[in-house]
């Protein structure tokens, strides 16, 4: 009996272990991080949208997606291959919505290639009217009307961004600036007004709708903004539109290393099927051998 | 009592450190995520504070009530409802105060909101100014009236005068209203206001003007016609400009036709205000100086009268100068004390405003004090525990020196342990003084035994500790060998006569006990009292030890003094039933 309790007390010591491991593996402290469950990664966002029965969607499969689908990319970080972008534009011009969140003007490209007017102004927007206690946590106010603000009458922004063109949807209060000199404060040159931090227009049949700051999709900014429609906001994004999400060149897919190869695994069917085998197999030897 | 002694002293410093700890566990040493405010490009929203601050609101309404205001100003002046204009003056004032201080709390003294408080703050003295001035040119209407009637020159010729410095005065101050209001506007549509009755305002006003110049005109056009006696009084100021602490000097001659009586007075009026009197020489030469202190930054008109004579309008002008303003905190106890100096040019700044600010995450204190003759000025705030930002600030349009702030001191207030640590304090008091007591009761038992006995044996007693060496003691007289209980009856007849009767029943108690011990085949517990041990008796010699027992206790403790051999029959009888043992 007592060599029956000490074997369970290693077995699930292993097993503890190997769950720390994994875990460790298969996470990151990188900010934007889809694996990332801390402060600054956008983990929860992504859950939901799985939860809603949201798919990953490739540019290969972006001609499957439908006449009415919506996908959404956040801080595209490279630039598509020409055929990727032909996909694309021909996804929009067909009745899709593209959602770009992404406050680098990187995310242009992108913009550039769907054939949206629309550009990110990576300007360092600052407000008097500031949910947190730093100039850089603006408030923003809608500007227009769209479903995807239904229900918001303020949402907290995170480090953002502007963007020109386009139809305006929301926009930060008039007492905004632009901190040129990243001092904190107004002055100098520095002039106040409403900036705009979410426009979109329509593409013949389909819509681009860009959002100045991909902050908003951070962990910390859902809940936890208990004053704004942040939480409205993300709900909108996940349960108005059929939507899928893009994970070829959306900054939070980005990985390295270790957790490259723990995320190519857990996305590989053959890998996972191997995978399962091996443990099978580890434990049916173990049982032989009486080691467990 | 021992053995507790040293987990009570670890206890006592466990709860000491932990009471010294309390104020670190705000501020962990080892990770927290409410400690990482920012990491790469984000800032983490959980570290920081919440302000959940939306200014826009208060600012708009302020900002469309000065445009609102001033338009309403300037049109009851126009119209001669000088009361009315005095009281949306009084508002505007109290508006304008209200948004200065928004401005300096959040910072934007450098920004365009900055420029339009200041703008703002000259357009309220400007329509000051205007009503003043409004109302002294309507007085100047009706004196006009009087004195025509009276057909008397020489006053007419000075209400022409005043009338035509008021003029002048007023059209500066349509000019700088006009400027200062284009600038306001332009930031007003910026901040989504509508300036249209503070641009309306400005045509208001011209057309005021021009009423007051056609006024103006008529009077000295019907002063020409009158022919009054030209009289020299001449007046020059030097030098023409100055800032802050400067002295300009006014200096004329007063010349008229004949002899001038030495003394006669010259008056200086500057701005149509009457400033300063003085006499002038006996060859009609006179010099008055012009000190600039609380006079504002730009130009200002100035003009002598001797009796009904006017000198010229002379203008003259004050320069803004950068003000320095230093800021000392100091903090005792949760009192700050912040102190420093205003000065301009190296000039210090006396009777000035200067607003001090202690802001912390949740709280914000201002304070305005005045500075002293040195230009010194002081504050005394009680605060709150927390860390606050300090700093100081000198903004003042009636004076010719620019807004300026001090540097920023932090301070942090701690939080008040007092209580804790009177606590702690009255805890140590309390046991050393336990352990005192005790120790004078230790000191008493051994002058007094019989005391301690009558506590220690008493069942409705609680025992307090004991201190070691009566313990000691009690073990000794309990634990007599069980073979000399007989040696107990003779010591006990050997003895009592010289002992008290207390000392000498206690060697029949234990006596007793020793026979209980042996009778019952268990040893007596030091902790047990007589009584207790004689209840695991058997029935046959409960009884007759009780009786013992009772008497026992009525001598220990004084309440009765025992026949001779009253109590050593009893104990006998107790003795015989176990048989002697």
């Amino acid at each position: 009996m007592k060599q029956n309790t000490g074997t369970f007390l290693v077995v699930a010591a292993v097993v503890l272990a190997g769950i720390v491991t994994l875990s460790y593996c298969g996470s990151t402290d990188a900010e934007l991080s889809r694996f990332n469950g801390g402060w600054n990664g956008t983990s929860a966002f992504y859950d939901q949208m799985e939860r809603a029965g949201h798919a990953a969607i490739s540019y290969d499969t972006l001609s499957k997606a439908g006449d009415r689908g919506t996908i959404i990319l956040v801080e595209p970080s490279r630039i598509p291959e020409e055929t990727d972008a032909d996909l694309l534009r021909t996804f929009v011009r067909d009745g899709g919505t593209l959602v770009v969140i992404a406050k680098n003007e990187s995310a242009n490209a992108i913009l550039n290639a769907a054939g949206s007017t629309i550009r990110i102004d990576e300007s360092v927007l600052s407000s008097i009217d500031m949910e947190y206690a730093d100039p850089r946590m603006v408030i923003a106010y809608p500007a227009g009307n769209h479903t995807l603000l239904e229900g918001i009458e303020s949402i907290a922004l995170n480090q953002p961004s502007t963007v020109t063109g386009g139809v305006p949807l929301m926009k930060s209060s008039v007492i905004s600036w632009i901190d040129t000199n990243s001092n904190g404060r107004a002055d100098g040159s520095e002039t106040f007004g409403k900036q705009t931090v979410m426009a979109h227009e329509y593409l013949e049949e389909g819509e681009v709708i860009v959002l100045s700051d991909s902050g908003i999709l951070l962990n910390s900014m859902d809940v936890a903004v208990s004053e704004r429609d942040n939480e409205r906001l993300r709900k909108n994004l996940v349960q108005g539109v059929d939507t899928g999400y893009d994970t070829a060149v959306s900054e939070p897919f980005t990985t390295e290393g270790m957790l490259q190869a723990m995320t190519g695994a857990k996305s590989t069917t053959i890998i996972k099927i191997i995978a399962i085998l091996l443990i099978t197999g580890i434990i049916c030897a173990a049982y032989a051998r009486k080691i467990l | 009592m021992k053995r507790y002694t040293a987990p009570v002293i670890f206890i006592g410093l466990a709860v000491l450190v932990a009471v010294l700890l309390a104020p670190y566990t705000a501020e962990p040493e080892i990770y927290a995520i409410s400690n990482i405010e920012e990491a790469g490009v984000f800032k983490n929203p959980i570290a920081l504070k919440q302000i959940s601050q939306e200014k826009t609101a208060d600012l708009q309404p302020l900002m469309q009530d000065f445009f609102d205001t001033s338009g309403t100003i300037v049109l009851n002046v126009r119209l001669k409802n000088f009361e009315d204009a005095e009281e949306d003056l009084a508002e505007y004032r109290r508006a304008a105060q209200q948004f200065d201080h928004m401005v300096i709390n959040l910072d934007m003294s450098e920004s365009e909101i900055g420029e339009f408080r200041k703008n703002n703050a000259e357009n309220l003295r400007n329509l000051e100014e205007l009503l003043n001035d409004s109302v002294a040119f309507d007085e100047l209407s009706q004196l006009e009236i009087q004195y025509r009637d009276a057909d008397d020159p020489a006053k007419m010729y000075a209400i022409a005068y005043e009338g035509e410095a008021l003029r002048e005065k007023i059209s500066q101050e349509f000019a700088q209203y006009k400027n200062h209001t284009t600038s306001m506007a332009n930031t007003g549509k910026k901040i989504e206001t509508y300036p249209e009755p503070m641009e309306s305002s400005v045509a208001v006003f011209e057309e005021y003007v021009h009423e007051i110049s056609d006024v103006q005109e008529e009077r000295v056009e019907q002063e020409k016609q009158i022919g009054t006696i030209q009289e020299d009084l001449t007046l020059a100021i030097d030098p023409s400009s100055g800032i802050y602490a400067d002295v300009l000097n006014a200096t004329g001659t007063f010349s008229r036709t004949g002899d001038i009586p030495k003394g006669e007075p010259v008056t200086l009026f500057i701005d149509s205000r009457k400033n300063v009197t003085t006499s002038c020489t006996s060859a009609g030469g006179y010099t008055i100086p012009i000190p600039i202190g609380k006079m504002y930054a730009g130009i200002h008109l100035a003009y002598t009268r001797a009796g009904d004579v006017f000198s010229p309008l002379v203008p003259f002008t004050v320069s803004a100068t950068e003000g320095t303003l230093t800021l000392n905190v100091s903090v005792k106890g949760d009192i700050a004390f912040a102190s420093g100096t205003l000065s301009t040019e190296g000039r210090e700044i006396p009777d000035a405003p200067v607003m001090i600010s202690f802001v912390s995450a949740d709280t914000e204190n201002m304070t305005t004090v005045y500075t002293d003759d040195t230009g010194a000025y002081s504050c005394v705030t009680k605060l709150t525990p927390g860390d606050y930002t300090v700093q100081s600030v000198f903004s003042d349009t009636a004076y010719p020196v620019n807004e300026c702030r001090s540097n920023e001191c932090i301070i942090e207030i701690a939080q008040s342990y007092l209580i804790v640590y009177i606590l702690l304090f009255m805890c140590f008091v309390g046991g050393a003084g336990y352990l005192f007591l005790r120790r004078k009761q230790g000191e008493r038992e051994q002058e007094h035994p019989g005391d301690v006995d009558r506590a220690m044996d008493t069942d409705e007693y609680h025992a307090p500790a004991t201190p070691p060496e009566t313990e000691e003691r009690e073990r000794e007289h309990r634990t007599f060998d069980p073979t000399t209980i007989k040696d107990c009856r003779s010591r006990y007849l050997a003895e009592r006569g010289e002992l008290s009767s207390k000392q000498a029943a206690r060697i029949l108690g234990a006596g007793l006990t020793a026979a209980i011990a042996q009778y019952t085949a268990q040893e007596c517990s030091p902790s047990e009292t007589m009584r207790e041990q004689t209840a695991r008796l058997d029935e046959q010699c409960r009884h007759p030890a009780y009786l013992f027992v009772t008497m026992y206790e009525a001598v220990v403790y004084g309440t009765m003094e025992p026949e001779v051999d009253e109590l050593l029959s009893v104990w006998d009888a107790a003795i015989q039933c176990m048989g002697e043992a």
